[in-house]
């Protein structure tokens, strides 16, 4: 594998949310500058490499510009249902539910950094709604006379609705952060 | 310059006139990324020397505003290019955008030569 391959190997994988087609138009383009780069510098490869920005650099500025695949998103919906449930006391149990819902705050966290605020708040709705319809089956399936104790209800719902938040803060600090270094634009 | 005002000063005014260039390059027919980073560097006397992490993504974003399009040309085996054009809405957006600029130089060169 030549630098140049791993070099866009290395973007490839960091832009593995978008769809395959414009995932893999990014990559030829990059080639092609390469290759042109490196044939100006007298075939020079490492030359050429070494006036580009690191993968991550680059591949979070095409990350600002196109949203995940629909793909994507359905399977980053279906992790955050299935922590959504892992998240639940009824299922797991209490120590089992915090680890649950630590875990899922982390994938949410990154989720939202990774895909931006419109997904991150797409991914922390479906756990929001999934803890809750978890949580209505849970009391449907009680004892006849559990008893509902509306202040773990507020705490449940409370817990709930901070994961729309970490769904958007990062994704929207992140673009005001990257909106600001990229420039205005036209 | 370097030392007496701050990189990041410099940063802001090269950052927010990218576009306006690459637009303005545009207007005498398509070229690919390789093609327009060059160009930009020779013409501004070596002021703009864009990294493609900044170039790149500026083309993307100006043709998801509808400013310029993008044809895949197959030049040689193995060797597809991808041109920009300017688009009659990029058109009209760089001359919004070249007259803005313009009273921008020269309202703040009246400022700049003491102009009552």
């Amino acid at each position: 594998m030549s630098a140049t391959d791993e070099y866009l190997a290395a973007v490839r994988r960091r832009l593995f949310l978008l769809d395959s087609k414009t995932r893999a138009a990014i990559i030829t383009e990059l080639r092609g500058h390469i290759a042109e780069a490196a044939q100006s510098a007298a075939g020079d490869e490492a030359a050429a490499l070494a006036h580009l920005d690191p993968p991550a650099t680059l591949a979070r500025a095409y990350r600002q510009i196109y949203r995940p695949s629909p793909w994507a998103i359905v399977l980053l919906g279906l992790g955050a249902v299935l922590l959504a449930f892992a998240s639940l006391p009824g299922l797991v149990g209490e120590v089992g539910a915090a680890i649950g819902y630590a875990a899922l705050a982390a994938y949410i966290l990154w989720g939202a950094i990774m895909t931006g605020r419109r997904s991150g708040l797409q991914l922390a709705g479906y756990a929001f709604a999934f803890r809750l319809v978890g949580l209505g089956f849970q009391f449907m399936e009680a004892d006849p006379g559990t008893e509902f104790v509306w202040e773990d209800f507020g705490a449940f719902l409370a817990a709930s609705a901070l994961l729309l938040v970490i769904g958007y803060l990062p994704g929207e600090v992140r673009r005001r952060r990257e909106g600001a270094e990229r420039g205005p634009s036209l | 310059m370097a030392g007496e005002v701050s990189e990041e000063w410099v940063r802001e005014l090269k950052k927010g006139s990218i576009q306006l260039c690459l637009l303005a390059l545009l207007r005498g027919g398509r070229m690919y990324g390789f093609q327009l980073i060059k160009a930009l560097r020779e013409r501004s006397g070596g002021y703009f020397d864009l990294k493609e992490g900044t170039a790149y993504p500026a083309l993307h974003r100006l043709e998801q505003r509808g400013f310029v399009r993008s044809e895949w040309v197959m030049e040689g085996p193995g060797n597809p290019r991808k041109y920009y054009t300017l688009t009659p809405q990029g058109a009209k957006a760089l001359a919004a955008a070249t007259a803005e600029w313009e009273s921008l130089v020269h309202s703040v060169g009246d400022v700049l030569e003491g102009k009552p």
